[in-house]
């Protein structure tokens, strides 16, 4: 009897302790819980969102000032070229004769300062009263030393401490045999752009 | 505290919609460097011109002269100008006939200036063996050299250029038909 209310009151204790345990175990548990939940809350309610936005300036480009001009040009029975540097001299070959008047053409450029930027060309043939002169191995050049740059295709320069630049163009025009008198035109399209 | 574990869920979904939202701001803001490409249009032009073409209107006639003194030399000019020939006062020549002229030339080509160029400023014109010294050419008027520029003009982009010289002869000059040519250069300047 006494062990068997030794026994009794050991079977309470045991149960006690397995319900105190319990107590503990579900308190931590809220606590942790508690922990946790305040953690999150105070993440989601004061993670910032970044913002960021460039503005830059937009690149402009002026060719009105001075065309590309091969000034005025003797044909005879034989094909000829005329050559116009960058840097305004002119060479005569074949049965072509420069006489005078021929200038480099120009493209004043405005952008971001020191900014990189990129220049492609698409050059259209000179029509006029005869058969059309090709303008061939395009010559460009920049103000800011970063040239010379050789015919078509993409080049690359940078605009100044103050965001400008000059392009500036000469060519090789092909001349015809006894290719008639006249005025002849054509032009090329410059196009600037940011990388 | 169902509903709380729920938005502790969403929360990483708004974290996400976050950083989307900054890759699509960055996107833009790239987007904005690109819209900023600028092109123009860069006129060429060339003017074919014709070649210069030189004619001779006129020949440089001096006309008749004759020696009036055996010892003396004596200068005749003609004035391109006017054609008038005069006669210097060394008396070893006299104009006796014949219609003295002013050479004429005429150049054609474009509405460029052109350099005009005598060759030989000082020749000489020949009758076999004997010969007289022309010299002095003046191109224009008497006041002009043996260069000048001019610049065609009008419908046919021509000009003309009247030519004048002095002749020498020498004290006993043999008589006879003395002939020469010069030759004038034309070019674009």
């Amino acid at each position: 009897m006494a062990e068997l209310m030794i026994s009794q009151k050991t079977g309470r204790a045991k149960s006690a302790l397995r319900t105190a345990a319990t107590l503990v175990l579900i308190s931590l548990s809220t606590f942790v819980m508690s922990l946790i939940s305040l953690s999150i809350y105070a993440n989601a309610s004061t993670d910032p969102l970044p913002i960021e936005a460039q503005i830059t300036g937009a690149m402009s480009i002026d060719c009105s000032g001075q065309e590309v001009n091969f000034g005025a040009i003797v044909a005879s029975g034989v094909a000829g070229t005329i050559t116009l540097d960058t840097s305004g001299a002119v060479a005569d070959g074949g049965g072509a004769t420069y006489v005078s008047g021929a200038v480099p053409g120009v493209c004043v450029l405005q952008g971001n300062v020191s900014a990189p930027y990129e220049v492609d060309y698409v050059v259209s043939p000179l029509t006029g009263p005869g058969v059309d002169m090709t303008l061939i191995n395009l010559a460009s050049n920049n103000a800011n030393g970063d040239g010379p740059f050789a015919g078509l295709g993409t080049h690359n320069a940078s605009l100044d401490a103050v965001g400008a630049d000059a392009l500036v163009f000469g060519g090789t025009l092909n001349v015809g045999a006894n290719q008639t008198a006249g005025l002849y035109s054509g032009t090329i399209d410059v196009t600037v752009d940011y990388p | 505290m169902t509903s709380k574990r729920d938005t502790k869920t969403l929360n990483p979904q708004r974290s996400i919609k976050a950083g989307a939202a900054v890759v699509l701001v960055s996107l833009s803001a790239f987007g904005l460097t690109r819209a900023v490409a600028a092109t123009a249009t860069l006129p060429i032009i060339a003017q074919i011109v014709r070649a210069i073409k030189i004619t001779v209107n006129t020949s440089l006639n001096f006309g008749t002269l004759a020696v009036t003194n055996a010892t003396s030399p004596g200068t005749a000019s003609i004035d391109p100008l006017t054609g008038k020939l005069t006669v210097d006062s060394k008396g070893g020549l006299a104009f006796s006939g014949g219609t003295p002229t002013a050479g004429r030339v005429i150049i054609k080509g474009a509405a460029l200036p052109v350099n005009v160029t005598i060759a030989s400023p000082t020749m000489q014109i020949h009758n076999g063996p004997e010969s007289l010294t022309v010299e002095n050419f003046k191109l224009i008027n008497r006041t002009g050299g043996p260069r000048a520029t001019v610049t065609p003009f009008g419908p046919g982009s021509s000009i003309a250029i009247n030519v004048g010289a002095s002749i020498t002869s020498r004290p006993g000059q043999v008589d006879g038909v003395y002939t020469g040519t010069n030759t004038l250069y034309a070019n674009y300047q």
